[in-house]
């Protein structure tokens, strides 16, 4: 039983270089599917740095390397966001729409649209309005009371729902046919205008998110324990909250601002990280990061392959990702039965 | 290692004051039981100690430190405290769960070291929770889980440990065995300050009591000295018989019927 802890970070070590070998696999598959084939050959001469056809590199530099880097991004970001929210308030069935942030930052990109503005206002003004969500629903929860972490859940879903209904309003003053339909394809989520730029745009940020959420992995395990515990056992819990949901919103939002409204990841992968590997968050984040991008690199190959149309991504997250969500649930009532 | 209360008042959010100017003074190894009724301020007292409650300047000191100059994890390794409640709702295993009592020793981001894992089993072993081990925390009764909730606090190897209640969930047997558990502490150079509404705690652990009435402390000395008929009828009003007669010196609470 001493060895408990070290026995199964051998499993997971083990998952670990899986899950990293799958991606780099995925990564290379990603840069010759599509709806244009380039041949295997291509891209492994592309790789080595040789002469290939100019449309092919042209596709690989400027589609499907950014569409690939945004996808990976996405999928860790999601997924860690949505493990770090259901940590940080002690609730499984947290995810990013649980703050309202999903819908705040839509909001904010829906608005940008709806102006015309260029790619970087819009991701500027989903980033604001993502933040915004978040001080509402803040203040919001202090207004409620004294239960920090219930009334916080509850008033997330009150903001969600006001942003919700803002966004029926910019699709209602959206007459022109094209905005409404740049509106509406966004809103259920697609890699496929991804550019260089965004790309460039939110890998630092991002990458920097994910290095303070894996330093602070033994700092979410405390504070799921609650406030008062989480406080004797050293963790300057205000501070640490705060930092730990700036980053997830943080996630969340660059996310939505690039590629629209992804459902599911944040909910489905790290449940189902708990429920093979157990709630320590050092591996519940690791996992549900390499995880959340083998899951969305999947997601996006079979949008651009399935149909000559792209079809947006939410479609495919929901339908996989609801009945992987029920299965981490009823798995979890039929191994808890198990062990009783 | 000592605890300094030196007029201590406090009140939620300017309602009436739940404690009222408090001073008092723990030093050295031992016992020391928070005797009073529910709702006396007892809780509020701890955790004002354990510094979840802001307090004011030069109020409460730890080896002659103000409390508020302590960072958290200084504090966490001075004082660890059981709650009358785990609040947890995620189902981590047992052993994880006490595992977690050496997080004020690890440095961000590292793992628990083979001596972690070690001082996390002693204690399991020494709370004899050890069959627990894999079983998880959502899955286990409320008794067994207020004394996985100790283990991880002594994990935590502070000099002074902070329980509110803890006897509140247990039946018989495992009272008996946090009892010897704490006076076996009391011994080994810790000094334990918990808070119960049973006197008897006090008198089997042959501790030094603080009693509570009204958020101010009425009385304090050694448990035998203090505990008689006259002081628990002023706490617990006309209930309480104490009998001689009864092995162990114990005190009896009868309950009567309101009349009226």
């Amino acid at each position: 039983m001493q060895n408990d802890y070290y026995k199964g970070l051998r499993s997971y070590y083990l998952t670990v270089a899986i899950c990293l070998v799958v991606i780099a696999a995925l990564f290379l598959i990603s840069l010759f599917t599509g709806r244009y084939m380039i041949e295997p050959e291509e891209v492994i001469a592309f790789i080595e740095n040789k002469e290939i056809p100019e449309l092919s590199g042209r596709i690989i530099t400027k589609l499907r390397i950014p569409r690939t880097i945004i996808a990976l991004f996405t999928g860790a970001s999601l997924a860690v966001s949505g493990a770090i929210y259901q940590g940080v308030f002690n609730n499984r069935m947290a995810s990013p729409d649980l703050l309202g942030v999903s819908s705040g930052a839509s909001l904010g990109a829906c608005i940008g649209i709806l102006m015309d503005l260029s790619f970087e206002k819009i991701v500027i003004a989903s980033f604001a309005a993502g933040n915004l969500t978040v001080c509402i629903t803040v203040m919001i929860a202090k207004l409620i009371g004294k239960q920090t972490e219930f009334s916080l859940i509850l008033s997330g879903i009150a903001t969600g729902g006001l942003m919700s209904s803002c966004i029926g309003l910019t699709k209602y003053l959206a007459d022109d046919e094209r905005k409404l339909s740049e509106i509406t394809y966004w809103l259920l989520g697609s890699f496929s205008s991804s550019t260089m730029k965004e790309a460039a745009f939110i890998s630092p940020v991002l990458t920097i998110c994910f290095m303070i959420c894996l330093l602070s992995v033994n700092t979410i395990d405390i504070i799921s324990l609650g406030k008062k515990e989480a406080k004797v056992s050293g963790v300057n819990y205000n501070m640490s909250v705060l930092i730990l949901i700036s980053c997830a919103t943080l996630m969340t939002a660059s996310c939505v601002s690039v590629s629209g409204v992804i459902g599911w990841v944040g909910l489905t992968v790290p449940n189902l990280v708990r429920l093979v590997f157990g709630n320590m968050h050092r591996k519940v984040l690791m996992l549900s990061m390499l995880l959340g991008i083998v899951f969305m690199m999947l997601t996006d190959m079979l949008a651009r392959t399935l149909s000559p149309d792209e079809i947006p991504l939410s479609v495919i997250t929901g339908i996989i990702g609801t009945p992987l969500f029920l299965f981490s649930v009823i798995g979890r009532r039929k191994r808890d039965k198990v062990l009783q | 290692m000592k605890i300094t209360v030196s007029k201590l008042s406090f009140s939620y959010e300017n309602k009436e004051e739940v404690l009222k100017d408090i001073s008092f003074n723990i030093d050295g190894c031992g016992i020391t039981v928070l005797l009073g009724l529910n709702g006396c301020g007892k809780t509020t007292l701890l955790d004002c100690i354990i510094g979840y409650h802001p307090v004011g300047k030069e109020r409460i000191f730890i080896d002659g430190r103000d409390i508020n100059r302590y960072t958290a994890n200084e504090l966490a390794h001075k004082i660890s405290y059981v709650p009358q409640k785990v609040e947890c709702k995620i189902d981590y295993t047992v052993y994880e769960y006490i595992l977690m009592g050496r997080y004020p020793y690890i440095r961000p981001g590292r793992h628990p070291s083979k001596n972690d894992c070690d001082i996390a089993k002693k204690y399991m072993e020494q709370c004899r929770i050890a069959h627990l081990a894999r079983k998880e925390i959502t899955q286990i009764s409320g008794g067994e889980l207020q004394i996985v909730s100790l283990a991880r606090a002594l994990s935590q190897e502070t000099e002074f440990i902070i329980m509110d209640e803890p006897f509140s969930a247990l039946d018989f047997s495992n009272q008996s065995i946090v009892v010897e558990l704490i006076k076996r502490l009391s011994e080994e150079k810790r000094h334990i300050l918990l808070t119960t509404h049973n006197p008897n705690h006090a008198l089997h652990m042959e501790s030094s009591a603080f009693l509570m009435k009204g958020g101010r402390i009425i009385k304090w000395g050694m448990a035998e000295e203090v505990i008689n008929v006259t002081i628990l009828r002023e706490i617990f009003g006309e209930t309480v018989c104490l009998s001689k007669d009864l092995p162990f010196n114990e005190v009896s609470l009868k309950l009567r019927r309101l009349s009226g």
